[in-house]
């Protein structure tokens, strides 16, 4: 019975959510990130607990690592004239592109002309409900324990403003003002239906389930004590709200609507004094997906004004992460610290249309498909309640941590800042 | 180390170690000579190696450098054009000075800069005093011996492909009787030494076989034949025996073969005769009767259809009482390795009309008066629709008329030996078979320049050559520099007329040899120094030019930089009137004035650029003398200007300039009065103070008091005194009629009436006049090419029917048509009589096509192209504008998505292939920022080429 509540827990999330999203490229943690893992009670099978994190920037990373501004990610400025590039003879956007030559006056793009430089703000909340349940396993050696997280995700892309560019000292400026710039947002909406506003969504995130096995090997060193060897493999469902192809800002809540496998390894040191030190290495591999996506016609075009939409199959490239950490527990009553280091890179993202409508190579130019990667340090506090409740059932424990951007590419990075609170039963 | 990498290293190693080695001879790996680049200073130590001391290097150290010239008493005398630093000189006298004597052929070329404005023009000898002469080998080496042609004067010089062949002469020995082959030691590197020479050791004979020519009087040459016109023993180049030799290389050594039979150890050239039964292995000149020959004009090899033309000079009738007849023009062809000779047409009397001088290259009279008939200069021009002519410098009369030049079609294809001859003049497949269908020299088709080249008839040309379709031609009269002269096509691709002479290359300077860098479009040529003599070496060049008197350089570059700032878009547009624009013309020439508009943001300037009886260009650009800046209010309400155009009404006080963009437009008139400038073609010269104290400019509103908006182009219509405004979405109507309608205070309303406009966005427009009165517009919008039928001049709104321009397959222009350029008959900016170059294209697809009508009495018609497609040329990509004069053409684009090639040069040619790989981005010596470009334009006064941009403005002179 209880299987079938919980099938039927997941199924219905599932159902709820049927959006797909892709992986957006932020430096929030997964729901499964280490520095999320919690102190763990001896004896207790249950482990509950929920985390959240919470950032905000104007400001973001490029591919070059500059510091940009936030819609800034993927080009420096965004190309109206760009955008007309490679329409259908006869659509109302070719029309509109040869609006623009006369022969006096022809509208090319110096630079300037059609070109828009983007503000806006990022805002994020993740909000994490997950649970642990130590498997009764015992012929095998070491430990296992199933893993659940459902997380709910908030997004925004706000106070976007569109400052155009172009001069005004040419007849071909003058076109491209009346004709294009002056009121873009109506004309990507009537030639391509789509928006270029402010954007925000809150939504489930994609739910997680995953299995870890970790073994312990006590060593009797002067100052090594224990040495754990944790692996985990999960399964992420796309539960997530998609990335809205129709809204420009819109981001993917989850991993674009792909089903994905975290594989994490990882190894733990115990020292004296309460002293540990890890490293952890995950990959994030997420399986193709088909849908409805802006696809470029041309490789001049920039990522945010895209009219053109096709179906084509995303092939997400490998997310590595590389995660080491020192913490000293207990040092004053429950109270921890931990300063981790995190390495993270996503590999090339690939397009394949599915019509003859769009070309492999032009469609892969997007900049939002190149490699992203960030560089992070999390400074953590944690207060476990294990010593004054001892005898008690119900075992809490609380952590605030602070994430420090330190660099990345084609990434937003704020400073972050969270919290845990679980319970050990 | 990776392994191919150091293979890599070890390879560039070898290479480099061998590369400054000079190439071997004839593939034994001879090693005669070692060039180390470190010993070379530019210029200065290959001139030393041949005692020739012309360079001043104060002037090669100058930036910007146009021309080079000798110091000691050298000139020049002979010149030919191959190619970019391919011109080489002849010296024509050489003064020995102490112990230095001189190496007679020399080479220029340019020593490039870091920029184009750092270029300078040197020269390079080619005769040393020491050369390798046929091959001559010691111990498997080859040696250095006394060079025959050092300090030699030469008398002829003709090219093999890039190779110079010569004749010379000293006044001792045989010198005259000789031919020299001068190989290119290392043509790859920038020096090429003339060290290895190749001679004919046995002089050459005359037509008879057995004596020795008295002299080689004229040289041409295939890629592996010279041909050498030879004058009999003792006598001259018109005498019995005279002929023209075959020259082959044979033995590491030029060698005379039997022309007549082709037999290699025989020596005999082909004979040309007066006779009229003549001998085998000679060609008469005579029909009728017995004919008489002044000498050899030019002889001219076409590598395209593999034939020898041979122009004679002065060939007349022995006794001019007598019914007879002459042919000056020869065409050989080489058969199994003999030569074979006729002429251009055959020797029938019945193909010339009795006593008519009306046939270029030849007569039939029996009038007692002495005609003679010569060709003076031949070259060919293999057409960009496919067909081939044969271009001379002729003339057929009583008297000497020499400043006439004429095509006339040839036979490319079919019977060998109807290749080569001329043509039916409405039949180019066939040989002239009765005489109507020779082509005549009154007949359009024929007169190149549309008339003389403006010389006194009895003065030379100095040279000819060809470049796409256009004919050019080098005179160093009262009225000095080179004119160009371009085919006009009919809708076969056939040529049926000329545009007038038009000078060119943006100098007067005269020019005595000349050839274009069909590449960049640069002139090189030879002239004269301030004493007169002949040993200067001038080249154009794009970019910023120099300040020289008579440059644009000097003076308006500099002043429309400053002006037109780059801030706000520098020159948007350039715009010319040449002398005959119609309110600038007059009948007396001494009146005649040329003038350009430049327009930019809120600004024109108004530049005089020529003026005078013989009409130069102006020796100098100074503000408020010979240009004038407009601004104010009325232009600011314009905002950026893009278009212009006077009034080319031919009535009092009617000279009324207009100028037009996204605000409006403007009128510039006497504030007073309304008038315009004096403009009957009976007034003095427009005189540009009075327009700069008197007038000023005044928006034209629409009667209901609103602007016009998006003014794209205005057109003047002179003979009905109608003013078109084209803006995007609207063809405006306003009669030049009243100049109260231009009046500050009080003004008649404009009265403007609308024309409907064809279907699409308006992007250009044409004036077409049919039958010279009836006016038709041309409009090409972004759904193609349109043209109306006549619009009456009642005034009101018109509702013309316009007919969509179709291609030579039928079908209509699918893309947008965003620019006409048109080449006219005529001077004087119509667009009524010629050929127009359309240029679509397509923003999003990024693509663009030229194609080409013939334009004529009001009918526009596509010229079939020799390709099979409707296109003359597809660019591959999208370009804004095309701009040709016929040789050569330029297609412009804006910095777009961060490309930067603002020109680009293609060749006038037929296949589409060969256009495709010449393709060309010309340096215009820009800065990085440099982001706009206007449409480039002709300086008609001088010549020039003048490209607008943000730059302001950057020249070819």
């Amino acid at each position: 019975m209880k299987i079938i509540r919980f099938t039927t827990l997941v199924l219905s999330v599932l159902f709820i959510s049927n959006f797909l999203l892709s992986y957006a490229p932020t430096n929030f943690h997964k729901p499964y990130d280490v520095n999320f893992r919690m102190a763990e009670w001896k004896g207790t099978r249950f482990r509950f607990g929920t985390n959240f994190e919470y950032g905000t920037t104007n400001k973001c990373r490029d591919f070059d690592e500059n510091k940009v501004g936030v819609l800034r990610i993927y080009n420096k400025n965004e190309s109206a004239l760009a955008m007309l590039l490679g329409a259908k003879r006869g659509s109302d956007i070719h029309q509109l592109a040869n609006n623009l030559l006369p022969a006096f006056a022809p509208a090319a793009d110096d630079g300037e002309r059609g070109r828009f430089l983007l503000d806006g703000k990022f805002e994020g909340l993740d909000f994490t409900f997950c649970g642990q349940y130590r498997l009764p396993i015992e012929t095998i050696p070491g430990k296992f324990d199933f893993y659940t997280y459902i997380p709910f995700r908030y997004m925004r892309v706000g106070n976007v403003k569109w400052n155009d560019q172009t001069k005004d000292v040419l007849n071909a400026d003058r076109d491209v003002k009346r004709y294009l710039t002056d009121n873009i947002s109506d004309v990507v909406k009537e030639l391509g239906d789509l928006d270029i506003s402010s954007w925000n969504k809150t939504s489930i995130g994609d739910i997680i389930f995953m299995l870890s096995w970790y073994l312990d090997f006590r060593q009797l060193k002067e100052h090594l004590k224990n040495v754990r060897i944790t692996s985990r493999i999960g399964l992420t469902i796309p539960s997530a709200s998609e990335k809205d192809e129709d809204k420009v800002f819109s981001l993917p809540l989850g991993n674009d609507g792909a089903w994905g496998v975290p594989l994490i390894a990882s190894i733990d040191l115990d020292f004296v004094r309460k002293v540990k030190a890890g490293l952890e290495f995950e990959a994030l591999i997420l399986f193709d997906r088909i849908r409805e996506r802006r696809l470029k016609t041309d490789e001049h075009q920039t990522d945010f004004l895209l009219l053109h939409k096709g179906k084509a199959t995303k092939s997400f490239g490998v997310t590595w992460k590389f995660n080491l950490f020192v913490q000293v527990q207990h040092f004053l009553s429950g109270l921890s610290g931990m300063i981790a280091y995190q390495f993270l890179k996503h590999d090339d993202d690939k397009l394949t249309a599915q019509t003859n409508d769009f070309s492999y190579s032009i469609i892969n130019s997007a900049q939002s498909l190149k490699e992203w990667g960030m560089q992070n340090f999390v400074f953590q506090l944690n207060y476990d309640f294990f010593k004054d409740c001892r005898n008690c059932w119900l075992k809490p424990q609380l952590s605030f941590f602070y994430k420090l951007p330190v660099t990345g590419k084609q990434v937003i990075n704020p400073h972050t800042f969270g919290g845990q609170l679980a319970f050990n039963f | 180390m990776n392994i191919r990498f150091f293979l890599f290293c070890i390879t560039t190693v070898l290479i480099s170690s061998f590369s400054n080695i000079v190439p071997a001879i004839g593939g034994k790996g001879y090693v005669i000579h070692k060039v180390d680049k470190k010993d070379v200073k530019e210029g200065e130590s290959a001139l030393r190696s041949g005692k020739l001391e012309i360079l001043t290097q104060d002037d090669l150290k100058k930036e910007n450098k146009r021309f080079i010239n000798v110091t000691n008493d050298i000139v020049f005398d002979k010149t030919a054009f191959y190619s970019s630093n391919y011109f080489y000189l002849g010296a024509a006298f050489i003064e020995v000075i102490g112990n230095i004597k001189s190496s007679t052929l020399v080479r220029a070329y340019i020593i490039p800069g870091a920029t184009p404005s750092q270029d300078a023009v040197s020269f390079v000898t080619l005769a040393p005093e020491q050369a390798n002469v046929n091959s001559a080998q010691e111990n498997k080496e080859l040696v250095l011996t006394t060079n025959p042609i050092y300090d030699k004067r030469v008398t002829n010089l003709t090219l093999m492909g890039n190779k110079p062949v010569i004749t010379f002469a000293s006044g001792v020995d045989d010198d005259n009787k000789k031919i020299a082959l001068v190989n290119l030691v290392e043509q790859s590197e920038k020096y090429a030494v003339g060290s290895l020479v190749k001679i004919n050791t046995e002089n050459i004979n005359d037509a008879s076989g057995a004596d020795a020519t008295d002299e080689v009087v004229g040289l041409a040459a295939s890629s592996d034949t010279i041909f050498a016109a030879v004058s009999p023993k003792d006598k001259f180049f018109k005498e019995e025996n005279s002929g023209i030799a075959v020259v082959v290389q044979k033995d590491n050594k030029l060698k005379a073969i039997n022309s007549v039979t082709g037999n290699q150890d025989e020596n005999r050239a082909f004979g040309i005769s007066t006779d009229l039964n003549p001998a085998d292995g000679f060609v008469s000149v005579s029909i009728n009767n017995l004919a008489q020959i002044g000498g050899l004009g030019d002889m001219y090899w076409d590598s395209s259809l593999n034939r020898l033309f041979i122009g004679l000079t002065s060939v007349e009738r022995v006794n001019d009482a007598i019914d007879g007849g002459v042919i000056s023009l020869l065409v050989g062809r080489i058969v199994d390795g003999k030569l074979i000779i006729e002429t251009a047409v055959t020797g029938n009397a019945d193909l010339f009309e009795n006593n008519s001088s009306n046939f270029i290259f030849g007569f039939r009279y029996d009038d007692d008066v002495n005609v003679s008939a010569s060709v003076r200069k031949i070259k060919t021009m293999h057409t960009s629709t496919g067909k081939s002519y044969l271009i001379v410098n002729s003339g057929v009369g009583i008297g000497s008329i020499k400043n006439e030049v004429y095509a006339l079609p040839l036979v490319k294809t079919g019977d060998v030996e109807d290749i080569g001859k001329i043509a039916k003049k409405n039949d180019l497949t066939q040989v002239i078979e009765v005489v109507g269908d020779m082509t005549r020299k009154d007949e359009d088709p024929a007169k190149i320049g549309r008339g003389s080249v403006p010389i006194e008839e009895d003065k030379s040309i100095e040279d000819m050559f060809v470049v796409g379709d256009s004919v050019f031609v080098c005179v160093s009269q009262d009225i000095s520099g080179i004119f160009r002269s371009t085919a006009i096509f009919d809708g076969d691709g056939i040529v049926r007329s000329w545009t007038a002479w038009q000078r060119v290359m943006g100098n007067v300077d005269k020019v005595f040899g000349a050839g274009m860098d069909s590449i960049l479009g640069n002139y090189w040529y030879l002239t004269e120094d301030v004493a007169g003599d002949k040993n200067t070496v001038k080249i154009t060049r794009w970019g910023k030019s120099i300040e020289e008197n008579g440059l644009m350089g000097n003076g308006l570059v500099e002043l429309l930089t400053s002006e037109f700032t780059q801030q706000n878009g520098g020159v948007h547009q350039i715009f010319n009137f040449d002398e005959y624009t119609p309110s600038l013309s007059r009948d007396d020439a001494g009146d005649r004035v040329s003038m350009m508009v430049a327009t930019g943001f809120q600004k024109i300037a108004l530049i005089k650029t020529g003026e005078g009886n013989p009409f130069t260009p102006l020796t100098q650009f100074r503000k408020d003398d010979e240009v004038f800046i407009f601004e104010g209010d009325v232009l600011e309400n314009i905002g950026p200007i893009c278009c212009s155009d006077v009034s080319r009404i031919q009535a009092a006080n009617s000279g009324w300039l207009f100028v037009g963009g996204d605000g409006g437009i403007a009128v510039l008139r006497n504030g007073v009065t309304g008038n315009g400038w004096p403009s009957q073609v009976d007034d003095d010269a427009v005189d540009f103070e009075n327009i700069v104290n008197n007038f000023s400019f005044k928006n034209l509103t629409k009667d209901d008091g609103t602007s016009f908006s998006q003014v794209r182009k205005i057109l003047c219509d002179g003979p009905n005194s109608r003013l078109y405004i084209m803006s995007a979405d609207n063809i405006y109507r306003a009669a030049m009629d009243n100049p109260n309608k231009f009046l500050d205070v009080g003004a008649l309303d404009l009265n403007e009436k609308e024309i409907t406009k064809p279907s699409g966005i308006l992007l250009d427009m044409l004036i077409v006049y049919n039958n010279g009165v009836n006016i038709r517009l041309l409009a090409a919008t972004t759904s193609g090419l349109f043209i109306s039928d006549n619009i009456d001049n009642i005034d009101g709104d018109k509702v013309p029917t316009w007919s969509p321009i179709t291609l030579s397959s039928g079908a209509q222009i699918a893309s947008p048509v965003i620019h006409l350029n048109f080449i006219s008959t005529t001077k004087g900016g119509s667009t009524t009589d010629g050929n127009l170059y359309v240029m679509t294209a397509d923003f999003s697809l990024n693509i663009s096509n030229i194609y080409r009508f013939n334009v004529y009495n009001g009918v526009v018609i596509p010229i079939t192209e020799s390709s099979g497609t409707n296109d003359f040329y597809s660019i591959g990509e999208m370009r804004s504008n095309f701009v040709t004069d016929g040789s050569l053409g330029f297609h412009m684009l804006s910095k777009h998505f961060g490309q930067t090639d603002f020109l680009k040069r293609i060749s006038i040619i037929s296949t589409k292939s060969s256009i495709r790989n010449g393709e060309k981005a010309i340096d215009l010596d820009l800065e990085n920022n440099a982001y706009n470009v206007g449409i480039m334009v002709q300086n008609t006064a001088s010549g020039a080429w003048i490209v607008p941009g943000d730059w302001g403005i950057r020249v070819n002179e």
